[in-house]
């Protein structure tokens, strides 16, 4: 903020280059997660329903302990549910409060919206297993946790990337429509079978006492295939959800 | 038919096969009834939209609101030849605000 | 392009289709040996199976082709073609359970990976039409229904691959495949397939036509002034 008038010097150089894309997404990034950290809106809320699903599914299934294809269906359904909360409350920011318009009206690539959003979901998925996993091992799992770490993790990974990009592709296409609310999961869960099962199938021998299994690769190539197309086809589709 | 019957082979199946085929000619022959039906709605209309035009009506014009209607086609809209029709068919209940531009309200 | 142009062509030669295709299934094609006459069914579900699935992605193709030109009537060919493959979804999904009745005793089977991955596929086009009729300006709506019909189309193979490779561990091929069909069985599997793909283009262009004259209809009304 200068106090001097504009000069023409001034003029040229602020329309001399848009920001680009990377530049776009730090701001767009950063504003979110700021938001995030300030309101305090979606990750609490999504670790703590996490947590309470465990404590319902131990009641539920009436076992102190669950192993194998259990232990990982009870995890993975978890995390799904967990995220759609998260994807509720994606965008529901930007379409009360005008963000769309001021995003709308910068002279950005359009796309960088997805990336942006699509990392910031990623982030809180991030924190959301921070907290989901070592509560996951605490209440309910048989095996120790410590040595199916680095497989899930890596399982983990390429499994968020996904939920991220379909998250926020579904999540946009919903803000906008009545019973947003509704539509999000409705929409995003089937489009998420794939995930659940190379994620489920791939920890299943990672969490099981009895046959205890390494990583299988073909899950990781499931997983990493699927977060292949529907980035690229998010990436492709997400301008024209923002026309208006 | 009797050759057919002679050669259905006895209880292996032969009931769940026909089950089958009855499920989708049945599911078909719906369709075409609701086709019938739309098309017959579709006759009247002209008909009255003929009458109304001032032409020499071949028969007595038809009134213009019947208590049986449901759902005439919704005519509240902005006026776009092309535009897609909101609701699939007639049988749905119709929206009676015509729609606007702006964004719309949201509902929480 | 007038409104029904080639129905009747159409229409014709789809009963013409779909009679010679009975006949090749009913009198032609030899009983299987180990499903029995049971195995019949074969002809009817995964035909209309595979034209089903084909219509979601030729949604999905056209929805492309909306958002590529901006024209609306891409946008009706689209949801009328993933609405047929809904329409002729339940039909698979009935047969197939009819299907699992006879061969397994039970209604559903897991176990079959093509009618699971269908269930899937339906389940995701199952919310097309409550995503349009959620949104009001039928410029948007017509929008964010094509970015949908893209993404799902380009789900189905994909949802298609993830099912096949996690039920390869349970069970193998339960309801029949459709490879290494002998001759006659192939022969008949052929002309099933053409039938309901005619069925299912004859099907289509009757839903376009009652649209468009509707529209037609819709329009001339309010220049005319009336209403």
């Amino acid at each position: 903020m200068t106090d001097n008038p504009p000069t023409a010097n001034d003029a040229r150089r602020s329309s001399a280059r848009p920001p680009g894309l990377a530049a776009t997404v730090g701001a767009l990034l950063g504003k979110d997660l700021l938001v995030e950290l300030r309101t305090l809106e979606s990750v609490p809320g999504m670790s703590l329903f996490a947590v309470s699903t465990f404590v319902v599914f131990h009641f539920a299934l009436n076992q102190n302990t669950v192993s194998g294809d259990e232990a990982a269906g009870i995890l993975w359904v978890t995390l799904l549910f967990a995220a759609m909360l998260g994807v509720n409350r994606l965008f529901v920011a930007d379409a009360e409060q005008g963000g769309f318009d001021g995003f709308l009206l910068a002279p950005v690539d359009r796309s960088a919206m997805l990336v942006a959003k699509a990392l910031a979901l990623l982030a809180y998925l991030i924190v959301l297993e921070l907290v989901a996993v070592p509560a996951f091992g605490l209440l309910l799992l048989g095996s120790p946790l410590g040595q199916a770490l680095p497989g899930l993790l890596a399982v983990l990974a390429l499994a968020d990337v996904g939920i991220a990009v379909i998250g926020t592709l579904i999540a946009a296409l919903a803000v906008r429509t009545r019973a947003r609310d509704l539509l999000g999961p409705l929409l995003a869960l089937p489009l998420l079978v794939p995930v659940v099962i190379g994620g489920a199938r791939a920890s299943s021998p990672l969490l099981s006492i009895v046959h205890p299994g390494g990583l299988q690769l073909r899950w990781l190539g499931t997983l990493g295939l699927y977060d292949l197309v529907f980035g690229l086809i998010a990436y492709a589709v997400f301008d024209f959800l923002l026309e208006d | 038919m009797n050759s057919l019957a002679a050669t259905l082979p006895q209880g292996t199946g032969s009931g769940y096969v026909a089950a089958a085929y009855i499920v989708f000619f049945a599911i078909v022959l719906i369709y075409v009834a609701i086709m019938a039906i739309r098309l017959s709605r579709v006759e009247r209309d002209v008909r009255e939209l003929h009458a109304r035009a001032g032409q020499p009506p071949q028969q007595p014009p038809q009134p213009a609101a019947r208590p049986g209607d449901v759902g005439e086609p919704q005519l509240a809209e902005q006026p776009q030849l092309g535009a897609r029709p909101r609701r699939q068919d007639e049988t749905h209940g119709q929206t009676p605000e015509p729609h606007t531009p702006v964004r719309e309200r949201e509902t929480v | 392009m007038p409104i029904g142009r080639g129905l009747r062509t159409l229409s014709i030669s789809t009963v013409a289709a779909m009679g010679v295709a009975l006949g090749l299934v009913f009198f032609y094609a030899p009983i299987e040996a180990e499903e029995g006459f049971l195995q019949k069914i074969f002809y009817l579900h995964v035909p209309l199976a595979i034209v089903s699935l084909c219509g979601f992605v030729l949604g999905g193709l056209m929805a492309i082709a909306h958002l590529r030109t901006r024209d609306q009537r891409w946008d009706l060919r689209s949801y009328v073609t993933i609405h047929m493959s809904l329409i002729l979804g339940v039909v698979v999904l009935l047969t197939g359970a009819i299907w699992a009745r006879g061969s397994w005793g039970h209604w559903w089977v897991w176990s079959e990976p093509t009618l699971v991955s269908f269930l899937i596929v339906m389940l995701l086009y199952a919310t097309y039409q409550p995503l349009r009729f959620a949104i009001e300006d039928p410029e948007r709506q017509a929008r964010y229904a094509s970015v949908f019909a893209i993404t799902a189309g380009a789900f189905v193979p994909m949802n298609f691959l993830a099912v096949r490779l996690s039920s390869s561990y349970l069970h193998p091929r339960v309801l029949g495949s459709s490879s290494n069909l002998p001759p006659p069985m192939a022969l008949t599997f052929g002309v099933s397939l053409g039938a309901m793909a005619l069925l299912f283009a004859t099907l289509c262009s009757y839903e376009l036509a009652a649209k468009r004259t509707r529209i037609l209809l819709k329009s001339s009304s309010r220049i005319l002034g009336y209403r």
